[in-house]
């Protein structure tokens, strides 16, 4: 859309029509359109959270987790480990729980203590184990955080949308 | 400070929106768009509070909406440019009688439209009555018909 596409009118009203501002107006039209298809297109891929683009796992030493690397704030996520056997403790820095206020693990933890700047979280599995924290998101913006769980340990980046 | 930068944000997002998808969706709203627009509501209502109900902070967010509101209304009177992109500007659609089919395609408006407010506004039958049809700022259809 261009200036020149607009008709020309010869009129005798008192009148500017500013055709400059309805063609960048259309234009941004075009893009606004746009915009909508790739952000509606983004989101169900999980840009937001929730799709194939936010769900990351990661694993070693038979140990994994998986986490949504998109968060929403003030929309709980779950930071899902799986315990390999004979190794049930799971240890998350605290600054991390200063970013994600945890509501709740699941199944509960037979300890919990504090050692240096790190939440230490023992299961006592015998067996292989998942547990699922549920975080709910306190401040937007980036975050990476270290979390051990059996003898891996697994670098969590994360990033929460305002 | 959150809930200043969040009202100024929303404030902004929604003039954007609004601005860029035309001025029919002022002036002629259909059921389904009034139901729209409720839902949009509701949704502003979450991002402008979040989940803070204190009456101060609903207090706080008025104040600011109400601020900037107050602030580009003094904005647009000392700047017509301004004025003219945070309000629009008037679009002949019909001159001489003769539809300018591009401009009233690009104002989101048709035939009906603008027949529609040639007949209530002057009991206009035809088209060809009607000098100038201009979309107003405000999306309204001006009808000029011959004669005047």
């Amino acid at each position: 859309m261009a200036l020149k596409d607009i008709e020309a009118v010869d009129h005798s009203l008192e009148l500017d029509e500013a055709h400059w501002l309805h063609v960048w107006i259309w234009r941004l039209q075009y893009v606004f359109i746009a915009l909508v298809i790739v952000i509606a297109g983004l989101s169900i891929a999980g840009l937001f959270g929730g799709g194939w683009l936010s769900r990351t796992e990661a694993s070693s030493d038979g140990a994994s987790v998986v986490y949504q690397r998109f968060m929403r704030y003030g929309n709980e996520t779950v930071l899902e480990a799986r315990l390999p056997a004979g190794n049930g403790s799971i240890t998350i820095p605290l600054e991390y729980f200063g970013r994600l206020k945890l509501n709740t693990v699941v199944p509960q933890p037979q300890a919990q203590r504090i050692q240096g700047n790190r939440v230490v979280f023992e299961f006592g599995a015998t067996g292989e184990s998942v547990v699922r924290f549920h975080l709910l998101p306190l401040e937007p913006g980036a975050s990476e955080a270290g979390i051990g769980v059996g003898n891996a340990s697994f670098t969590v980046s994360q990033f929460t949308w305002p | 400070m959150d809930p200043v930068f969040r009202a100024i944000a929303v404030y902004f997002f929604l003039m954007l929106v609004f601005r860029i998808l035309g001025k029919r969706s002022l002036s002629q709203i259909t059921s389904f768009d009034f139901l729209l627009l409720l839902i949009v509501g509701e949704a502003t209502q979450q991002a402008l509070l979040g989940d803070d109900y204190s009456i101060t902070n609903a207090v706080l967010v008025i104040i600011v909406l109400v601020g900037v509101d107050y602030l580009l209304a003094m904005i647009k009177e000392h700047s017509r440019r301004i004025e003219r992109i945070v309000e629009g500007a008037p679009l002949i659609v019909i001159a001489d009688g003769k539809v300018l089919e591009t401009r009233i395609k690009r104002a989101g408006l048709d035939e009906d439209d603008v027949m529609k407010a040639a007949r209530l506004k002057h009991g206009l039958e035809r088209i060809e009555q009607i000098k100038y049809a201009i979309q107003e700022r405000d999306g309204k259809v001006s009808i000029i018909p011959y004669g005047k």
